[in-house]
């Protein structure tokens, strides 16, 4: 019989002090299949306990040297972690006494006589209780494992988008952002950068859903952007590369709605994208109110590739515009009382003070005062960007020492073929090489300049065959990029290849771009007689006159060397750059 | 000692002698002795007045005839602890001598239950 129960074997601390019930209590726990220990008295329980660590405690409670009522309280207080039920031998009736017993740590009674069924059946129950309570203890461990590695990742998780999704320009001052912590764990992102064309993007994404989960889908984002801004790459091709990732990695029902905008101050024009988002405001310095900017996309991550079509704004800009976006956490915030902040409150907050340097902070202020200690949705993002020229970064010390061991003396020929020249710009390819040149990275928006202007150069006049003359009056602008695209498309022989060489000097280096078109070539004596019509008058050389020909003008003033080989469809320029050069 | 009346619980008596096997003579013979040793110690804690020893060795005999199914002498101790506990000494010159007189017959009988047991 006792083979049965072997596995389940309970040490079982007997202390009574009369010996014909000790021998009673021993027999009922041997034939019960466990191990008895027994004590006399509280003194040599607590000393039996501490030796053979039992599973459950009798105790008498009337005993010679130490009662069961302190022995039972010295033994609860060896065993903080686990539980060690104590059943309390009694003949006591009295309320009050067995209240005491309670509160010393007695879980059960046991009452005279004694009765094998009673306590075996109390030993099982109170088994089931330990048991429970070890599985509690084990659990409690496990989730507190759980919770340590869950924070490690977090914490990780948390570096590596800082690391990439800070990696750009958001610490220009003329960009103001807030996003409470809460927002960038459940899938707000914000990235902002130069592009080598002078321009700047800022992308606000707010992705679906809550947690990690959202905020994974933000490295792909930020990462694409960041790579495909630096190379030169526009806002419709970057975010269709964005829209295909998402809409490849993010499982069905998970997207990212999001507002982009694209600044080139030069050029006076942004150019915004809005999918899913809350209308963005643009401050109009000129006529001091807002254009409100309506978000006519579907998210990003929702359409395929294929289907994927990209509606952009295009707006006038000046300098000291405004301009304002941010997630629906802000509209939703609620108060204490579930109501929300609301579009009309914050339209109003924007209205009262168009276009006040101290907006951004007034709007982020009142969102918290209508939060108050609510905290439940505390999920905000608002950006506002001071549109001014963007001030020149110094290059960090780092990328410095990261380029040691590039490329320093080399060549490169890029032969782009009749089906390649209808869509494909090979400019952020070309910006991606010279990015891994030490001292051309620095250079690189300068670069692109004179790379465009050359490309466009062998593409309009060289294979199209334009004529630059066309662009001599407002409505002949049009016209040419009309028939440029007429002729791109009906194009059916023509190629343009490109040469890079580079050589290192010893304070610098010198890269030679030559390009080469398929054209008939151009005239060079006329251009250079346009060209002098122009460096003698340049105070009537006005922008809207002169499209044509500023070009050339400025491929000169950056340049060293300007060679235009005959029959004037290869042209040839130096670029030399010094290492203390300031950028 | 045929005139005393006493109330032992021979069935209860029988299953501790299925439960102790082998062990159910030393369990009578440690009963006897234990409780030959509290009745001596009230014996002489009575005429000195000690009620403390009195209620804590009444206590412990009360608690040895429960188990043994001894409950009429259980109750006498039982009696007698309440006494001693309520300060009362009046009846323990009386409850001594019933004690006495009740253990004397009810280890008798315990000893013709080891000589002769039960014939079922």
């Amino acid at each position: 019989m006792v083979t049965t129960v072997k596995n389940s074997a309970l040490t079982v601390l007997i202390a009574e002090d009369s010996a014909p019930d000790r021998l009673i209590l021993e027999s009922i726990v041997k034939k019960s299949g466990h191990i008895p220990v027994v004590a006399a008295d509280g003194a040599q329980a607590v000393q039996a306990f501490e030796k053979h660590l039992p599973d459950i405690v009798l105790l008498d409670v009337l005993m010679p040297v130490m009662g069961g009522v302190e022995a039972a309280k010295i033994i609860r207080g060896q065993t903080q972690d686990t539980i060690v039920p104590i059943i309390f031998l009694t003949s006591l009736s009295d309320d009050e006494s067995l209240v005491e017993c309670i509160e010393a740590g007695g879980d059960d009674f046991l009452t005279k006589p004694y009765n094998r069924v009673v306590l075996e059946s109390k030993i099982k129950a109170l088994t089931r209780v330990r048991e429970m309570h070890k599985t509690m203890v084990r659990q409690k461990q496990t989730i507190e494992l759980h919770n340590q590695h869950l924070i490690r990742e977090q914490t990780v998780a948390k570096q590596l988008y800082d690391k990439i999704a800070h990696s750009g320009c958001l610490d220009l001052n003329i960009i103001k952002y807030y996003m409470s912590p809460q927002a960038v764990f459940n899938g707000d992102v914000l990235v902002a950068e130069v592009g080598p064309a002078g321009n700047m993007m800022i992308l606000l994404g707010d992705f679906t859903g809550h947690g990690l989960p959202a905020a994974i889908g933000s490295m792909p984002l930020a990462s694409t952007f960041y790579g495909m801004v630096r190379k030169g790459f526009s806002m419709l091709d970057i975010l269709t590369e964005i829209n295909s990732k998402l809409h490849d990695i993010l499982p069905i029902g998970f997207f990212c709605c999001a507002t982009c905008i694209d600044v080139n101050l030069d050029k006076r024009r942004l150019k915004v994208w809005s999918g899913g988002m809350p209308d963005s405001m643009l401050y109009k310095v000129s006529t001091n109110s807002y254009e409100i900017i309506k978000a006519k996309n579907l998210p990003l991550g929702v359409l395929s590739e294929k289907e994927f079509k990209c509606q952009e704004m295009r707006l006038p800009l000046e300098p000291c515009d405004r301009f304002f976006m941010w997630s629906d956490g802000i509209v939703e915030a609620r108060n204490e009382d579930g109501e929300m902040f609301g579009d009309e409150r914050l339209r109003r907050l924007l209205e009262r003070r168009p276009g006040s340097p101290g907006l951004f902070d007034e709007i982020i202020g009142q969102v918290h005062n209508h939060i108050g200690t609510s905290d439940k949705d505390d999920d905000i993002s608002v950006i506002e960007l001071d549109v001014q020229h963007i001030p020149k970064r110094p290059a960090a010390d780092e990328t410095k020492k990261i380029q040691e061991g590039h490329l320093q003396d080399w060549a490169f020929s890029f032969y782009l073929a009749t089906t390649s020249l209808e869509k494909y710009d090979p400019l952020p390819l070309i910006i991606n090489l010279i990015n891994d040149v030490p001292g051309l990275k620095e250079r690189s928006s300068t670069l692109y300049t004179v790379l465009a202007e050359l490309y466009a150069n062998a593409l309009e006049h060289g294979v199209l065959g334009l004529s630059s003359e066309l662009k001599a009056t407002p409505s002949g602008f049009a016209e040419f990029y009309d028939l440029k695209h007429a002729r791109l498309s009906a194009l059916d022989e023509g190629n343009i290849e490109i040469d890079l060489q580079h050589k290192l000097h010893p304070d610098g280096g010198e890269l030679t771009i030559r390009i080469l078109d398929s054209g008939a070539g151009f005239d060079f004596t006329a251009r250079e007689a346009e060209s002098k019509v122009e460096t003698t008058s340049p105070g009537q050389s006005g922008d809207s006159l002169n499209f044509h020909g500023r070009g050339f003008d400025l491929l000169e003033s950056i340049c060293d060397r300007i060679v235009v080989h005959p029959p004037g469809n290869c042209v040839e320029v130096a670029f030399v750059w010094k290492r203390d050069d300031v950028l | 000692m045929s005139d005393i009346s006493y109330d032992l619980d021979l069935t209860l008596i029988e299953g501790l002698r299925e439960l102790l096997e082998d062990k159910f003579a030393e369990l009578i013979e440690t009963f006897k002795t234990d409780s030959a040793r509290r009745i001596a110690l009230i014996a002489r804690a009575v005429p000195a007045q000690d009620l403390d020893v009195v209620s804590q060795e009444a206590h412990g005999l009360k608690g040895s005839c429960r188990n043994l199914g001894a409950n009429s002498l259980a109750a006498i101790c039982d009696q007698m602890e309440q006494d001693a506990n309520a300060g009362d000494a009046s009846q323990m010159e009386q409850l001594l001598t019933a004690i006495e007189q009740q253990f004397a017959a009810i280890a008798a009988v315990m000893d013709d239950l080891l000589e002769y047991p039960n014939s079922d």
